[in-house]
């Protein structure tokens, strides 16, 4: 394991799996917040409400869960 | 480090494209080095400036021209004037079966049988008579495309299968080596460490998607092909297939996990478990959007490069755009690779966290 090509081809890998790892997070992080948004702004709509009530709820609601998923999701170390 | 430079070209690139546009072009230019290029642009501009004759100049809408580059179409231009006409298969309730070639829209109304050809910022077929539904099951030039990816997939492989099927036991040769290195690449540096011992269940799907997602990538770049791991359709499909492999073969940790998830506070349970539940979802999602995204980007790039040269109306832009283009063209190349990779090695990692018996061991993609 001392042979420095190898050593940097592993670095090159691990690289491109935290890549792989992380950019999927982020979209699955945006795709959470979207969803949810969108539910309550159509939520919204149905019930006629004046203040966006549920698309307030759902969307903070959202990037909290996401962001504590997220952060669940972070290796610990 | 090239992936941040890319992204910074193309950040640079698209605010070059929306802060320029609507744009004017000249169109006495002479050809250039580019000829073929310039015909085809030069088409696109006179075709949506006929709507507009008021305007002393022509205008060259470069969003209009590269939509129409990375869009399906029910023909297959390969430069201007070598058009491909490809079959039209509709069905309708009261017609039943109808095919006929594209070729029969040439004509100034694109109306042939009762049907019109669409121009507006899609190509679609729609009856002339509201009133009907049609189905469209036409070889689009994506299909024509991806039919070829299977042509060529399959000669490649039979080709590989047979030499080790004559030379049994014996040291690769020629092209059956190169694709050694990539085949065995995937299992053991993707699949085996992912998904883990019972991996060779999953080989067979792993590697078809690498190699389709690869070869179409890679055929998207040629000039003139179709831009198929650029629609939407097809990266969902692939994604719908992970899905449905990763929940055919989840054990009861992976559901019993959605539904309760472990180490949660009770109070965030009615918030936890709607997001796990919406997260299954975003996985196929996430995959869907990166191939698509990623590869829908390069060819904007690519396009728009060359579209700098009618918005500078200078034709001595041409050989530093072209210079620039072919840089762009092996940084895709390298996307080709790196976009098949990634999709075949998420789809490792959700599957080997779907099945792994073990359920607190990752909570990081798995969950």
């Amino acid at each position: 394991m001392s042979d420095p090509k190898q050593e940097n081809w592993d670095k090159t890998r691990q690289r491109t799996n935290y890549y792989a790892r992380y950019s999927s997070l982020a979209f699955q992080m945006l795709g959470t917040i979207l969803l949810f948004t969108y539910a309550g702004y159509k939520l919204d709509e149905w019930q006629q409400n004046k203040v966006p009530v549920w698309t307030l709820i759902l969307s903070l609601l959202s990037i909290g869960g996401s962001l504590y998923m997220f952060i669940r999701g972070l290796p610990k170390n | 480090m090239l992936i941040h430079i890319r992204r910074y070209l193309k950040v640079a690139l698209v605010a070059t494209l929306l802060v320029s546009n609507p744009l004017w072009a000249q169109h006495n230019d002479s050809p250039g080095p580019h000829g073929e290029v310039v015909d085809e642009i030069e088409q696109s501009g006179h075709e949506d400036t006929t709507s507009q004759e008021g305007h002393e100049e022509e205008e060259f809408n470069i969003g209009e021209m590269i939509m129409h580059h990375i869009a399906d179409s029910h023909e297959w231009e390969y430069a201007h004037g070598l058009v491909i006409p490809l079959p039209v298969i509709l069905y309708s309730q009261d017609r039943g079966v109808e095919a006929f070639m594209s070729s029969k829209f040439h004509n100034p109304q694109h109306e042939y049988n009762g049907y019109l050809l669409t121009h507006d910022d899609k190509e679609v077929i729609v009856p002339v008579d509201e009133s009907r539904t049609v189905y469209d099951f036409s070889i689009t030039k994506n299909v024509a495309s991806m039919l070829l990816s299977a042509i060529i997939l399959i000669l490649i492989f039979g080709t590989v299968a047979g030499a080790y099927k004559s030379r049994p036991g014996k040291a690769p040769r020629g092209f059956q080596s190169a694709m050694e290195i990539i085949i065995l690449f995937i299992r053991d540096e993707v699949v085996k460490p992912n998904i883990g011992p019972t991996y060779e269940k999953y080989l067979p799907y792993m590697l078809t998607l690498f190699f389709f997602i690869l070869i179409n990538n890679l055929l998207g770049l040629l000039p003139g092909a179709a831009n198929l791991t650029g629609n939407i359709a097809i990266t969902l499909t692939l994604a719908v297939l992970t899905f449905v492999i990763v929940h055919i073969n989840a054990n009861k940790h992976y559901y019993m996990h959605l539904f309760k998830p472990t180490g949660v506070p009770v109070a965030l349970l009615p918030v936890m478990v709607p997001v796990e539940i919406v997260g299954v979802f975003m996985k196929p999602f996430s995959l869907m959007v990166r191939l698509f995204a990623n590869i829908t980007a390069g060819h904007i790039i690519l396009l728009s490069l060359f579209g700098l040269i009618f918005i500078f109306k200078s034709i001595y832009l041409a050989p530093v755009v072209s210079l620039f283009a072919l840089f762009m063209n092996f940084i895709e190349i390298m996307v080709a690779f790196i976009q098949a990779f990634i999709f075949t090695l998420l789809s490792c990692m959700y599957i080997g966290s779907a099945i792994e018996d073990n359920h607190e061991a990752d909570h990081g993609i798995g969950h």
